[in-house]
């Protein structure tokens, strides 16, 4: 999964303020939840330049709801449902503890012995200020959630 | 309304029927729900042929009471009541009792107070380093790693997994090993070694294996040294490679440094009842597979269980030779094979009951479902008592 400073190490780290951003590791962030742009940059280079779209561009694609979960892989364990912080932070006595839950502001839920996405508009992904959380993907023994 | 999943010993209790929607079961508890009425035995049958059930518990008793070597096998998924009748009348008729579990030794040491176990909730609370050993709970228990041990907060573990190490040691690269931060791929039948070697690196030895490198196994040894409350989960693959006496050495001596528990992880939702039941009547459990490799059993009633998908081929052979009979809910290879097929209502769906959980918490569990025509197996089990 990328992160900001696979990305800052492409850039010319001279913190110059022309991209509208206060420093270069700020605009790496930026460039990963999608609110900057590349060409904002005027001193990349252009091997460098290719080198951060390879990095950005599986971000592209996931602009509201790009969550893919396997059905058939799917065991229902329901690991990503208690892991996830903004399933934790909405039932915190219910899924944070390991229960089933009948919260509606839950992301994830497990249903009929496989998990379904329900309010996935409030992942951390796609409500700003954009985080890549991944405990959902990580957690899975099946490997049956995918964000491309 | 909350119900009991007893798809697995997880015996998870937020299960819900909302509608047609089974709601926070797994894969595997909502799939026993869903389709209990597929594949069903449909009545009593003697040689494959319909009979009354009056008949069937009748020709049954008699094979019973003329079998000089009887067993009597199964009860897995069998209710607390019928495993206690079973039991009493494998005492009655002296018979070779076996319920093909791999977790025997342990719940053995756990019942005579030889071996430190706590319960699911107690791990949930405390627990800091989760060791799954020879098991792979993401896919025989799917709710286990999420609902009782490695993700949820507890009382004292508030941060859920961010405070808690989850250690896998398995022969092979399973489900579980994906979700542990830490695994140990060891040989098959070296459990043994590695405990003895751990011990070695408890003792501030140098530890020499043929399978792991000394560091390796000086590092496992200290995160087990240094944990608050770890709980061992022993999966069916350690019964066959380490001795009970082994593991019992091996927690006294991990003890004597630290603070360890030790759960089976118990198959069938009732597998953790039955030792209970045998521990309370004081009855032997016997091994089946051997004795009837020798030739010693000429009859056997089985409950709720299919021993031909558990034994090897020759072994299935000389038990279709002799003479069974089968109480089941569902039609399975042993009841297609068997002399006399009795069926039951589903245990945890159309029949309630006690079951013991895998830690040995009691749990009442209520029928789901109305049965239609069958009857309770603990029904069965007293008719037959009464013939015998």
């Amino acid at each position: 999964m990328a992160n900001p400073f696979q990305i800052y190490q492409f850039l010319p780290k001279t913190n110059c303020k022309e991209c509208g951003e206060k420093t270069c590791m700020a605009f790496a962030v930026k460039l990963i939840s999608q609110e900057a742009k590349i060409e904002q940059c005027p001193y990349l280079e252009e091997d460098k330049k290719k080198e951060i779209e390879t990095i950005v561009k599986p971000f592209e694609g996931a602009e509201k709801t790009g969550l893919v979960i396997h059905d058939e892989l799917c065991t229902g364990c329901g690991n990503c449902v208690v892991a996830c912080p903004v399933n934790v932070a909405n039932d915190p006595h219910g899924v944070a503890t390991g229960r089933g839950s009948k919260n509606e502001k839950l992301i994830l839920q497990v249903k009929d012995g496989t998990v379904h996405a329900c309010d996935i508009e409030n992942c951390r992904r796609f409500v700003k200020p954009r985080v890549l959380c991944d405990v959902c993907v990580v957690l899975c023994p099946k490997k049956a959630i995918e964000f491309p | 309304m909350e119900l009991i999943c007893n798809g697995c010993s997880c015996l998870c209790d937020d299960v819900e029927i909302i509608g047609n929607e089974i709601a926070h079961a797994c894969r595997k508890g909502a799939e026993f729900i869903r389709r209990y009425k597929t594949n069903r035995l449909a009545s009593p049958t003697i040689n494959g042929e319909r009979v009354e059930l009056d008949y069937a518990v009748k020709s049954a008793a008699e094979i019973i009471k003329k079998a000089k070597n009887p067993a009597v096998l199964g009860m897995g998924s069998s209710m607390l009541d019928a495993q206690r009748s079973a039991v009493e009348l494998g005492e009655k008729i002296k018979a070779t009792v076996d319920d093909f579990s791999t977790h025997a030794g342990v719940c053995r040491g756990i019942l005579e107070r030889e071996i430190k176990t706590c319960t699911l909730d107690e791990v949930k609370d405390n627990a800091d380093v989760i060791v799954y050993w020879a098991s792979d709970a993401s896919n025989s228990h799917p709710r286990h790693l999420s609902r009782f041990t490695y993700l949820p907060r507890g009382k004292n573990r508030q941060k859920g997994f961010e405070e808690r190490d989850a250690i896998c040691i398995d022969v092979r690269e399973s489900s579980t090993i994906e979700v542990c931060r830490q695994f140990h791929i060891i040989p098959p039948m070296k459990d043994g070694e590695l405990m003895k070697c751990i011990m070695e690196a408890l003792d501030g030895k140098v530890p020499k294996s043929s399978f792991l490198g000394s560091k390796e196994i000086i590092e496992l040894s200290n995160k087990l040294k240094k944990a608050e409350y770890g709980v061992i989960f022993t999966g069916a693959g350690l019964d066959g490679s380490a001795r009970v006496n082994e593991l019992k050495e091996f927690m006294n001596k991990l003890n004597a440094v630290s603070n360890f528990h030790m759960i089976p992880m118990a198959e069938q939702c009732n597998t953790r009842g039955f030792s209970q039941v045998l521990h309370e009547r004081k009855y032997e459990r016997t091994s089946f597979k051997e004795a009837l490799a020798k030739g010693k059993i000429d009859a056997a009633l089985v409950l709720c269980f299919d021993p031909i998908s558990e034994m090897p081929l020759s072994l299935s052979r000389s038990l279709s030779k002799i003479q069974t009979v089968v109480i089941d809910s569902y039609k399975t290879p042993m009841t297609e094979l068997s002399k006399v097929a009795i069926p039951c209502a589903v245990n945890g769906i159309e029949a309630g009951g006690e079951v013991i959980r895998m830690d040995g918490v009691k749990f009442g569990i209520n029928k789901i479902y109305e049965k239609d025509g069958s009857i309770e197996e603990k029904e069965i089990m007293k008719m037959l008592m009464d013939l015998i």
